[in-house]
């Protein structure tokens, strides 16, 4: 199969079949068929039932139409395995810019797809947390009615959740990781492109919910409120849950894996950056975590669907179940999303502060800390819930405990601050906010960790300024940390710097006073998804929605800041900031499969201003330091 | 710092309020749904003096008089209508008035799953010292009054139970002098009784008409009003959590504001 | 790379000029700040934080003043050293050398785990001290009522005297112990008397109970739904009156009770 002479083939109906087009064509026919059916055989009694059957029918033939079975048809049945020449066909070689847009297996390809779907969702949601200081910003519930302000609320909630899951693993994960370990790909290409297209999958799913009536649970999806709903709204929650683990989960095998069995020859796990640390820690940690999601939901959809009763008390259920399952897995979730970040700013500290990580075991010990405490500390949301006075103690030790390794994070920022060669660029801007506002966030922990203190603050806007204060606040800005740092790897052009400016101190300065007023709310008492803001509060409810203007321009400064870019932006170079990482020394835009020849590593990254003469490090003359070594092969066994 | 043209400039300004036309323009797709939560219609009590109002409402066991085209899962919805206004929970009164209510409860009744809510509270009409309402024009003040009645009322009895309650309550914004609290509960039409009244082509049985008077302060002040005998769900026997969602969960039929406003 | 500035190449140990007089500075600003810091906090925390109404809420604000005054140190540890480097070290453009080649010893190490033990075991005793005085058994007289949480009301009994609050009131007296027992007849919510410092989730079919507090001070308070519960949930409200025992007496047989 060249593709020579294919290139000016009538190439509209090849572009499309299979692709993203015919996956959503497809999709919908399964979705209305399997409804249809389902909705006949119930006589329209159970609503529930033919809304969870037009979701399968929309993901099984979603997939079917964008080719995912292909492969099993094609080798899986004539038991052969696939040639190179396939592979790097599905790897998207000579497709263009049509790769973007299909079951593309390429690692690139699929943290460029992540990239772009990180920045939809983080829109959308945005917007929804927009709507709700704009309901806020005065008391009576004015600008919506008080349901739908609860379905824009759980809807800010979850897609925020959701994107900040993704966002440093996806886009980052998928593009930079391999290349930094110095593999070629990941260990499972296909199981790769099949785990952004599940989230893709998720998100009409999801959405679909505000033609369904909505949903009025928040993100946390409480059990007997989420029973009781008749619209099926509730039931679009529950799927994007089960679509998107499945899909995290299959990301998280794979990055697994590869880092495992594909780290290039001379890079012990003793050499490994920082940034892999983050992510294959945080990667385990969701395997850990979100099998209770899924389960929680699954018994969720059956309670709506068949009439099971779990959660039911009347039926002999109990809801203190579902608040178990789901903060099991709900409060390693939080350091799922922390770690990456983490990872992604002590990298970014290294290169702009020229300065090695200060006491690289020392945080890598932190880290891995934060990820075995992290599973044994759900209780603390718990602690008012009724269910056993005996567990507060054991709860309140472990969560107190993770201060710990949290404070070893801190040192070792501060470390390779001190007496380095800071250069201010817009991603160490985002490091330094990081690290502001996480000081704030975690010790806001503190107080909702202690029962005294947890008991006036529970349920309140306390507890949302604290974790807007860590999530947004510090994880976000690690984000866009890596961010503006890897984008001229990733795109190939410069981000504007002055924008980037621009963009930082506009979400600083919006998200501190926006923030710091809703702390001041939360300790008058004012409760949490308030649709209607009782007087006492109205003042700092206000404030908090004009700084929030503030957060709004940085947004949309951002985006023009991208869109400029990809117009008109400067060409960046192969190795933009001087970092000393393995993507630094491929060029831009990166070859299809990565190396020429896959290095050897010798030292950690980190060697700025070593004393050591002249060590062999990646960055420098490769030609005359690598062995050459034989090309790896990919993943298969 | 590099230096940008003016143009650049213009872009980042002309992309801010791009930005913020979004934001508008979301907050307007999003509260012109319906499906997710949409305002009901406005009843506004007759006056009948400089400081008096009668309200007039009915209950009905389906959708089909105030909500005829209501989608096929809304048509079994019990509703409050006001006359045959479509679907009305926003109620208005005036300030400094007393507020004479008038119910036709046309649906049969379902029991209490809160003993509270069997009392009348709240009302301005006393009776042997608790505050009262007229069932069919005769005082009570507790569900358990009515059989009683019933047994005074040849030919029509009443259910024991409420198939409602009108409960109108104070919310965090209500000054505290001026927090309004009343409940009464609406007694149900016994259930073997023929359906004899004929309502735009719907049959129903003869009504129970309660009323009741409460007091309203100064305008500008808005109140809940909001049902507590549970009916939705008819598949799983009203038990908790089951029988509060539905009807009882969306504006325009269980749920609704008071306001006192001048007019 | 390497440049003639980096001094001292025993991985770790002080290089010569410059860190012990950095160091200092940085130090001594740190000590400063945080001593302003906490004082600011002390004089602002009694207008901050709404008054006590319970002998509950009393410790846990003292708890929230005691725990932000120990913040402050730390958190000031950080921005100020963050705060130095980023104005005392920071390079114009590219740099053209790296930097002082800092690997944190032993010391500091464990140093550093030492001092965030001692805080976090200092916060565990605290708060297991607090939690150990709330579990504390009833006094004989304390008084008992019944909150039963619905979509989306509250309505209280007092079992002992057969009464029900006919609005949305709860009539307290004031210095006698009180216990909540809090259930709901549908979905969660969440019981809260904020001046009070008692918090508990209504469940259904189950009775959650709230520790024995007594209040101090004669006043109006209210009480909120802090779980969510559906469209009315940010609407649920009702009062609280803590008042002298003649006015409880008298009230509560308003409401239909006997004393």
């Amino acid at each position: 199969m060249t593709e020579a002479g294919e290139v000016k083939r009538p190439g509209l109906i090849n572009a499309l079949f299979p692709s993203v087009v015919s996956g959503i064509v497809l999709g919908v026919i399964g979705a209305v068929v399997a409804g249809v059916i389902v909705n006949a055989a119930t006589k329209g009694l159970n609503q529930d039932a033919t809304v969870a059957a037009a979701y399968t029918g929309w993901t099984l033939f979603f997939f079917v139409g964008i080719g995912a079975f292909n492969g099993v048809l094609k080798w899986g049945f004539a038991r052969r395995e696939a040639t190179p020449a396939e592979e790097l066909q599905l790897a998207g070689k000579g497709q263009g810019i049509w790769r973007y847009f299909r079951y593309t297996t390429d690692h690139k390809v699929v943290g460029m797809q992540y990239l772009a779907t990180v920045f939809v969702l983080f829109f959308v949601g945005s917007m929804g947390a927009f709507m709700i200081r704009l309901e806020q910003s005065t008391p009576g519930a004015i600008f919506f009615t008080p349901s739908t302000y609860n379905t824009i609320v759980g809807m800010h909630g979850i897609l925020m959740i959701a994107t900040t899951i993704i966002m440093v693993s996806g886009p980052f994960g998928n593009f930079i990781l391999p290349i930094m370990i110095g593999a070629r790909d990941m260990a499972f290409p296909r199981l790769n492109a099949l785990s952004y297209w599940l989230l893709f999958a998720a998100i009409p799913v999801f959405l679909s919910m505000l033609a369904l009536g909505g949903f009025q649970t928040g993100w946390t999806g409480y059990a007997p409120l989420a029973v009781q709903g008749l619209t099926p709204g509730m039931d679009a929650y529950c799927f994007l849950i089960l679509i998107f683990a499945v899909s995290t989960t299959l990301a998280a095998m794979n990055i697994l894996t590869t880092v495992i069995v594909m780290r290039t020859k001379g890079m012990t796990w003793g050499r490994l950056p920082v940034f892999v640390w983050g992510v294959v820690l945080s990667v385990i940690l969701s395997l850990t975590a979100f099998p209770s999601f899924i389960v929680s939901q699954i018994m969720v959809l059956m309670d709506r669907i068949f009439q099971t009763s779990f959660f039911i008390a009347a039926y002999g259920g109990n809801n203190w179940l579902y608040e178990h399952l789901f903060w099991f897995m709900g409060h390693p979730e939080v350091y799922v999303i922390s770690l990456p970040a983490m990872a992604v700013a002590a990298e970014v500290a290294a290169v702009f502060t020229r300065k090695a990580v200060f006491g690289y075991r020392f945080l890598v010990s932190g880290l891995v800390g934060i990820s075995v405490l992290s599973v044994i500390v759900w209780g603390h949301h718990l602690y008012l819930s009724g269910s056993e006075n005996a567990l507060v103690a054991p709860f309140m030790l472990d969560t107190e405990l993770i201060s710990i390794p949290t404070g070893i994070f801190f040192l070792v920022l501060i470390g390779m601050f001190w007496r380095g060669k800071i250069w201010v660029t817009v991603p160490l801007l985002f490091v330094g906010g990081m690290l502001v506002n996480f000081v704030i966030g975690g010790i806001s922990g503190i107080y909702l960790a202690d029962l005294p203190t947890d008991e006036i603050l529970h349920g309140g806007m306390f507890v949302v300024a604290h974790f807007h204060f860590v999530i947004p606040g510090s994880m976000v800005f690690g984000f866009f940390a890596g961010l503006y740092y890897w984008f001229p790897k990733m795109v190939g052009r410069r981000l504007d710097s002055t924008l980037g400016r621009l963009h930082f101190w506009l979400f600083e300065i919006g998200f501190l006073g926006t923030f710091t007023a809703l702390f001041q709310a939360g300790l008058q008492g004012e409760p949490r998804w308030s649709a209607n803001i009782a007087p006492p509060f109205a003042t700092a409810n206000l404030i908090a929605s004009l700084f929030a203007i503030l957060i709004a321009a940085s947004v949309f400064v951002f985006i023009y800041n991208v869109i400029y870019t990809l117009v008109r932006g400067e060409r960046a170079v192969a190795n933009e900031w001087g970092g000393k990482t393995l993507e630094w020394t491929v060029p831009t835009p990166v070859p299809l499969e990565n190396f020429e020849e896959l290095p050897v590593v010798t030292s950690l990254p980190y060697d700025y201003g070593s004393p050591l003469p002249e060590p062999v490090t990646p960055a420098a003359d490769i030609a005359s330091a690598v062995i050459e070594a034989p090309i790896q092969p990919q993943g298969e066994v | 710092m590099k230096q940008h043209s003016s143009g650049f400039i213009i872009g980042i300004v002309a992309s801010i309020i791009l930005g913020f036309g979004i934001v508008a323009g979301i907050w307007l797709g999003l509260s012109s749904i319906s499906g997710l939560g949409s305002e009901s219609g406005v009843v506004q009590a007759t006056r009948t003096g400089p400081n008096s109002a009668t309200l007039e409402l009915a209950t009905y066991p389906d959708s089909h008089v105030c909500h005829a085209d209501a989608p096929a899962a809304q048509a079994i919805w019990v509703t409050y209508c006001s006359g045959t206004n479509g679907l009305a929970t926003h109620l208005e009164v005036p300030p400094n008035s007393v507020i004479t209510v008038v119910i036709k409860q046309y649906d049969s009744g379902t029991t209490l799953i809160n003993n509270y809510f069997g009392q009348v509270r709240g009302t301005s009409q006393m009776s042997n010292g608790q505050p009262m309402a007229m069932l069919d024009g005769k005082p009570f003040s507790n569900i358990s009054d009515v059989s009683a009645i019933s047994k005074n009322t040849p030919g029509h009895t009443f259910s024991s139970d409420p198939g409602h309650t009108f409960t109108i309550q104070s919310a965090p914004n209500t000054p505290p002098d001026e927090a309004i609290f009343v409940s009464v509960p609406l007694i149900g039409v016994n259930s073997n009784a023929p359906t004899n009244v004929n309502i735009n082509g719907n049959m129903y049985s003869t009504p129970n008409i309660i009323s009741f008077q409460f007091r309203t302060g100064p305008a500008g002040i808005t109140y809940l009003w909001h049902c507590y005998d549970p009916c939705g769900d008819t598949q799983y026997a009203r038990k908790p959590p089951f029988g509060f969602s539905g009807p009882m969960w969306t504006l325009g039929y269980m749920a609704g504001t008071v306001s006192v406003t001048n007019y | 790379m390497s440049e003639p500035n980096i001094e001292g190449s025993t991985g770790g140990a002080s290089p010569a000029r410059g860190e012990p007089r950095h160091l200092r500075r940085a130090i001594i600003i740190w000590a400063v700040l945080s001593v302003i810091g906490i004082a600011v906090w002390l004089a602002v925390a009694p207008f901050i934080l709404p008054s006590a109404a319970s002998n509950l809420e009393s410790t846990d604000d003292l708890t929230i003043v005691v725990l932000t005054a120990l913040s402050v140190p730390v958190a000031m540890f950080v921005w100020v050293f963050l705060g130095y480097s980023l104005f005392v070290f920071r390079v114009k453009d590219r740099p053209t050398e790296d930097g002082v080649p800092l690997q944190p010893r032993p010391s500091l190490q464990i140093g550093w785990l030492g001092v965030t033990s001692v805080l976090c075991l200092f916060l565990l005793i605290w708060g297991l001290v607090v939690f150990y005085q709330e579990t504390a058994s009833a006094a004989s007289n304390t008084l008992v009522v019944r909150v039963t949480g619905q979509q989306w009301l509250w309505s209280f009994d007092y079992p002992q005297y057969g009464a029900s609050s006919q609005s949305q009131v709860i009539e307290l007296p004031v210095n006698r112990p009180v216990q909540f027992l809090v259930t709901s007849e549908d979905v969660l919510h969440g019981f809260s008397i904020r001046a009070l410092g008692v918090r508990v989730d209504a469940n259904p079919g189950e009775v959650t109970t709230t520790p024995v507090i007594t209040a101090t001070q004669i006043g109006s308070y209210t009480v909120n739904c802090v779980e969510l519960c559906g469209l009315y949930h940010s609407y649920m409200w009702e009062a609280v009156n803590v008042v002298d025992d003649t006015t409880f007496n008298a009230w509560i047989v308003s409401q239909g009770g006997h004393l």
